[in-house]
C-alpha cells in the first residue's frame, strides 16, 4: 500500500466543492439579512417531532411522535440524548437471536452490515445510532483498505461507546482505533521515516478543518502537520490491538499549533481540540448534518462556546443545538436530501415492515451509501450529490419492494395493521393518514388529489382486504417516489 | 418575513447554480420532446468502446504464455503450461490452451495483443493499482476516472442521449465516474427498470401515470423540482433501455455465466440502438495466490469463460450494422509474479497484457514482451509499455478526441488502430 493513498485528493474537485461553498456562504448570508429566524418554536406539535426524530433518529411511527409531542421540545430532546436511560435490551437480544438464526458471520462485510442496520431498524436509543452514523462519516474509515471487518466493527463500537462524550476521548480513542491506524498508514509511521497520512487527516478533517469556519483563515501549517506526525510515530497495531512501539517512537521536541516540546499524540490531540477553529470547525459539521447548510456565524460561535464551556462534551452540544430556536425553523424543515440509510431505515420504521435485512446491504450500495465502506476518508458528500438517475429508480424500486413485502424472501409488510382500528370511510382521510405516516409529508392540493384519484380511478372506493393489499401498497409505494418523500 | 415558499426560493438559488450544468447537460429534463426526439443518437464518431475489467490481477504469463523462453519453465516449475499445448503465435508466444477463440480471432486478423503493459513505480495493491489503471494517474489520487472525463468533455456529442454509458454490474467502476455525467450501473436488466407490484401488472399503467403526473407538477421549490425530474428522468431512460433490449432478440447461444450474460445484455443493449457509446463489465477471481490451477481457484477455467463469453458477443455483433464500430479492450490491475510461490499460485506482479479486439485493429502483437531475466527489485516484469498510451491510442484514432485533456499530458500511441 502507498502512503499517500487516502490522503490527497483531487485538487480540482476540492476547489471546485470550495467554491460552490462559497458561493453557498454569500447566498445565505445575503439571505440571513433577510429574514429573521422563523420562530414556531412555541408549540412542539407533531410536525415538529418528526422533524426532530428524522434528524436525531430515522424517523418513527405516528405514535412515537404523539408520545414525544407531549414530553414538549426540551422533555423530547432530553429523552433522545440521555438514552441511558432508555431500555434497549429488546434491540439487543433480539439482534443476538436474530445473529444466531441467521447464521451471521461477523468477520465479513455484510454481515456486520446487516448488524448495524438491525440496530437502526429496532432500536430504541435511535440518537446513539444517529450519531455513531455521523462519526462513521467523520472519522470516514473504509473497509475496501482495512479489509478485517472485525476491526471494523471495533471501530463502529468504539464510536457508538463515545458518540456523546467527550470530543478529547473520542479522537484520542480513534487515533488508537487499529483500522483508523491502517487505513491512514499510521503503522507505517515511524520515527525517521513518518508518514503525515494521519496528521493530516486529524488535521485537516477530524478536528481544525483547512480554514477557520468564522475568520477564514488558515488553521493549521503544512509544518504543524510534519510536527503532528512524528508526535505519532510508533503509534501502530499488535495482535489487533493498538500497540505503542517505543522504539519506532520519535522523541525529540516538536513545535505544533505553537507550543514546543517533546509531544506525544495524547499531547497533540489534546492541543488540536483546545483550538477554536475546531469547536466552530465541528459545531458547524454538527449542525450541516442535523439541521441546515451553511448555517449563520452567530449560530457556530453560540454552539463553539458550548463545547468550550463543557469541556469538549458532545452531548452538550448537541443538547444545545436540538434546541435551538434555528433548528425549528422553517428553513430547517425537509432541508436536507435523506441519505440511503436515511431513507431505508426510516420507511421501516415508520411502516414498521421487517424487510429482509440481507437484501438491504446491495441497495445501499446502489444508492452510494455502503456502510463502513465509505468513497474516501471524506466521507460521503451528502446533500444533492446522493441523487442522480441511477440513484432514483434503486430508491423507487426500494420503496415498492417494501411496500409490497409479503413474506417469503421479501420479508413483510402489513398494511392492515397500520391500517387497524381506522375507520376511513372516503379515500381523502387514507391519503391524509398515510401522508402522515410518512412524513408528515406537507404536499400541494393539487397532489393529494392525484393520490385520491388514483384510489377511485372513477369508482366508489371501499377500504377491504382486496383493496388494502392492492391499492394500499400501491399508495405507499407511490407516495414513497414523491420527491417530498427524498428530503429529511 | 417570507413565506415558506418564498424562503425556499431563495435557499435554494445555490443548488439550481451548481447543479444546472451537470443536469442540463445529462438532458433528464421530461417533457421536452424537442430535445428528446426520435432522431437522437451520437453526432459525429459513432464508434462504441466496450471495456473488460479483469479484477484481481491476471496472471499475464500464463494467458500470453512466452513458452520460447526456457526462463519461463524454471520460473514457475508447476504451474507452466507445456510448450506443446500452447497456441503458439510465433515462436517464442503463444496463448493459453484456454483460449481457443482467442486465437481464432487473431488468425482472422482481429485481435491485437499489446504486451507488457504497466506504468512507473508499480504499486502492488489491488485497491491502488485497480485506482490507477481506473483514473489513468499513479501519482496522485483522483476522483474521477479517465472515460468519466472523457463523457465529461464530450458531453456535447451526446445530444438527447439518455444512457451515453452503462456498467453492467453492481458497483460503479471509477473508470466511468466523471464530474457531469453520472453512469448508471445496471446490475440486471430486471432491476434497472420502475419496478411496480408483480403481483398486479395490470394496475402497472395507472401506477407509472400516477407517477409521471406526480413528478411532472411544479414545485414551490427548485429542491423537490430537481428530485421530480432527476426522477422521472430516471424512469424513462431505464423505459427506453427496457424497450431498446427487447427490439433485439440474438440468435447466439452465450453462456450462462454472469459474465457472458453480461456481454449479452451489452449486446442488446448495442443493438437497441440508443446512442450509448462506452460500456463497461468486469469478471472477478484473478486473484490466484494458491493452487490456480485447481478446481477452487482456476485460472485456466476464468480463460475459458472469457474466451468463450467474448466468442459469443463477437459473433453476435458481428451480424450488427454496427460491426466495424466495435473495440473492445481488457485490462486489469496487475499481473502477477514471474515465480510461481509455494503454494502452486503467484503473487501480485506488475505489468501484463492487454487485448484489443475489433474489426478495426491492426492484429498481432504490439510493444516488446517484458524480460523474464531482467527484473525489478521484487523479481518481478519491467513494463515496457505505459498503459496510458493504450488510452491515449483509444481515445485519439477510436474516440476521436484529444487524449491530452483527459490524461494530462502526451503518451506515444500503439498502433492498434487499423488506417
Amino acid at each position: 500500500m502507498t502512503r499517500e493513498m487516502t490522503a490527497d485528493r483531487s485538487l480540482t474537485r476540492r476547489a471546485f466543492l470550495d467554491k460552490a461553498l462559497m458561493l453557498g456562504a454569500t447566498i445565505e448570508t445575503a439571505r440571513v439579512t433577510l429574514t429573521s429566524v422563523e420562530t414556531k418554536g412555541a408549540q412542539f406539535d407533531r410536525e415538529a417531532a418528526a422533524h426532530l426524530v428524522r434528524r436525531a433518529g430515522f424517523s418513527g411511527t405516528l405514535e412515537e411522535m404523539d408520545r414525544l409531542t407531549a414530553l414538549g421540545r426540551e422533555g423530547a430532546v432530553d429523552q433522545l440524548l440521555n438514552y441511558e436511560q432508555v431500555d434497549d435490551s429488546t434491540m439487543e437480544k433480539g439482534l443476538e437471536k436474530y445473529i444466531q438464526s441467521q447464521n451471521l458471520n461477523l468477520t465479513q462485510f455484510r454481515p456486520i452490515q446487516i448488524w448495524w442496520l438491525y440496530r437502526m431498524i429496532y432500536t430504541k436509543r435511535p440518537l446513539l445510532e444517529k450519531m455513531t452514523l455521523f462519526w462513521h462519516g467523520h472519522f470516514a474509515t473504509a473497509i475496501k483498505k482495512v479489509a478485517i471487518a472485525p476491526l471494523m466493527l471495533q471501530q463502529n463500537q468504539t464510536l457508538r461507546r463515545l458518540a456523546l462524550g467527550s470530543f478529547e476521548t473520542l479522537v484520542l480513542e480513534v487515533a488508537k482505533d487499529p483500522a483508523m491506524i491502517l487505513w491512514l498508514d499510521n503503522n507505517t509511521n515511524i520515527t525517521g521515516a513518518p508518514n503525515e497520512n494521519f496528521a493530516r487527516e486529524l488535521f485537516e478533517l477530524f478536528t481544525l478543518g483547512i480554514r477557520d469556519p468564522i475568520t477564514g483563515q488558515p488553521a493549521y501549517t503544512e509544518q504543524d502537520i510534519k510536527e503532528a506526525a512524528r508526535a505519532f510515530t510508533g503509534w501502530t497495531i499488535r495482535r489487533g490491538q493498538f500497540y505503542f512501539n517505543a522504539s519506532q517512537h520519535d522523541d525529540g521536541p516538536k513545535t505544533v499549533l505553537g507550543r514546543t516540546g517533546n509531544w506525544n499524540g495524547n499531547d497533540v490531540v489534546s492541543f488540536a481540540v483546545q483550538e477554536r477553529s475546531t469547536g466552530s470547525f465541528i459545531a458547524k459539521k454538527l449542525w450541516e448534518f442535523f439541521a441546515y447548510a451553511n448555517p449563520e456565524p452567530p449560530l457556530i460561535e453560540a454552539l463553539a462556546d458550548v463545547y468550550f464551556a463543557s469541556k469538549y462534551s458532545i452531548r452538550a452540544l448537541m443538547r444545545a443545538l436540538f434546541l435551538r430556536e434555528e433548528f425549528y425553523s422553517e428553513r430547517a424543515r425537509f432541508a436536507n436530501v435523506k441519505g440511503p440509510v436515511e431513507l431505508v431505515v426510516g420507511a421501516m420504521r415508520q411502516l414498521q415492515a421487517n424487510y429482509n435485512l440481507r437484501a438491504l446491504p446491495l441497495f445501499l450500495s446502489l444508492m452510494e451509501q455502503d456502510i463502513f465502506n465509505p468513497p474516501d476518508v471524506s466521507g460521503w458528500d451528502g446533500g444533492l450529490k446522493w441523487i442522480n438517475t441511477a440513484t432514483m429508480l434503486v430508491r423507487y424500486n426500494f420503496a415498492n419492494l417494501l411496500a409490497t413485502a409479503r413474506g417469503g424472501n421479501a420479508g413483510t409488510f402489513h398494511p392492515e395493521q397500520l391500517l387497524a382500528g381506522k375507520n376511513f370511510h372516503i379515500p381523502d382521510q387514507l391519503v391524509d393518514y398515510l401522508l402522515q405516516v410518512l412524513g408528515p409529508l406537507r404536499v400541494s392540493d393539487t397532489m393529494r388529489q392525484l393520490f385520491i384519484d388514483y384510489l377511485k380511478e372513477g369508482r366508489a372506493f371501499q377500504l377491504n382486504q382486496a383493496t388494502i393489499d392492492n391499492k394500499v401498497r400501491g399508495l405507499i409505494h407511490l407516495m414513497m417516489t414523491l420527491p417530498h418523500y427524498q428530503l429529511n | 418575513m417570507l413565506n415558506r415558499r418564498e424562503f425556499l426560493k431563495r435557499g435554494v438559488t445555490f443548488v439550481s447554480l451548481s447543479l444546472a450544468s451537470r443536469y442540463m447537460l445529462m438532458q433528464v429534463t421530461p417533457g421536452h420532446d424537442t430535445v428528446f426526439g426520435q432522431a437522437s443518437g451520437l453526432s459525429g464518431n459513432a464508434n462504441l468502446l466496450l471495456i473488460i475489467q479483469l479484477n484481481g490481477g491476471n496472471d499475464g504469463l500464463n494467458t500470453v504464455i512466452p513458452y520460447g523462453d526456457g526462463v519461463y519453465y524454471v520460473a514457475r516449475p508447476k504451474l507452466a503450461v507445456p510448450p506443446k499445448d500452447v497456441w503458439a503465435l510465433n515462436g517464442q508466444l503463444g496463448l493459453h490452451p484456454k483460449l481457443a477463440n482467442f486465437k481464432k480471432l487473431y488468425d482472422a486478423g482481429k485481435l491485437a495483443i499489446v504486451q507488457g503493459t504497466g506504468y512507473p513505480n508499480a504499486n502492488r495493491s489491488h485497491f491502488r493499482s485497480t485506482d490507477i489503471w481506473m483514473t489513468a494517474n499513479p501519482e496522485t489520487i483522483e476522483k474521477t476516472g479517465w472515460l468519466g472525463r472523457y463523457l465529461d468533455e464530450s458531453i456535447a456529442r451526446f445530444h438527447g442521449v439518455k444512457l451515453p454509458a452503462a456498467n453492467i454490474g453492481g458497483t460503479l467502476p471509477l473508470t466511468l465516474v466523471g464530474e457531469k455525467v453520472v453512469v448508471p450501473s445496471i446490475a440486471s436488466l430486471e432491476s434497472y427498470q420502475f419496478l411496480t407490484d408483480a403481483r398486479y401488472p395490470q394496475e402497472r399503467q395507472s401506477r407509472l401515470r400516477l407517477f409521471q403526473s406526480i413528478n411532472s407538477q411544479s414545485f414551490e421549490s427548485a429542491y423537490l423540482g430537481y428530485l421530480a425530474q432527476t426522477g422521472l428522468g430516471a424512469q424513462q431512460s431505464a423505459d427506453e433501455l427496457q424497450t431498446a433490449v427487447k427490439k433485439y432478440t440474438s440468435k447466439i447461444e452465450y453462456p450462462q455465466d454472469p459474465f457472458a450474460q453480461g456481454l449479452k445484455l451489452i449486446a442488446q443493449i448495442i443493438a437497441g440502438g440508443i446512442g450509448t457509446q462506452i460500456l463497461y463489465v468486469t469478471i472477478g477471481g484473478f486473484d490466484t495466490h494458491a493452487e490456480q490451477n485447481s478446481a477452487r481457484v482456476n485460472h485456466p477455467m476464468l480463460l475459458e469463460t472469457v474466451d468463450k463469453g467474448l466468442d459469443a458477443f463477437y459473433q453476435d455483433v458481428s451480424q450488427m450494422s454496427v460491426a466495424e464500430n466495435i473495440l473492445i479492450m481488457t485490462f486489469s490491475e496487475f499481473g502477477r509474479r514471474v515465480r510461481e510461490n509455494g503454494s502452486l499460485g503467484t503473487d501480485h506482479g506488475t505489468a501484463a497484457p492487454m487485448f484489443i479486439l475489433g474489426n478495426r485493429v491492426q492484429a498481432g502483437l504490439h510493444g516488446e514482451h517484458p524480460s523474464l531475466t531482467k527484473l525489478d527489485d521484487n523479481g518481478d516484469l519491467i513494463y515496457t509499455v505505459d498503459f496510458r498510451s493504450v488510452y491515449a491510442t483509444i481515445l485519439e484514432d477510436w474516440l476521436g478526441t484529444d487524449s491530452q485533456t483527459i490524461l494530462g499530458k502526451k503518451f506515444e500511441k500503439v498502433d492498434f488502430i487499423a488506417k
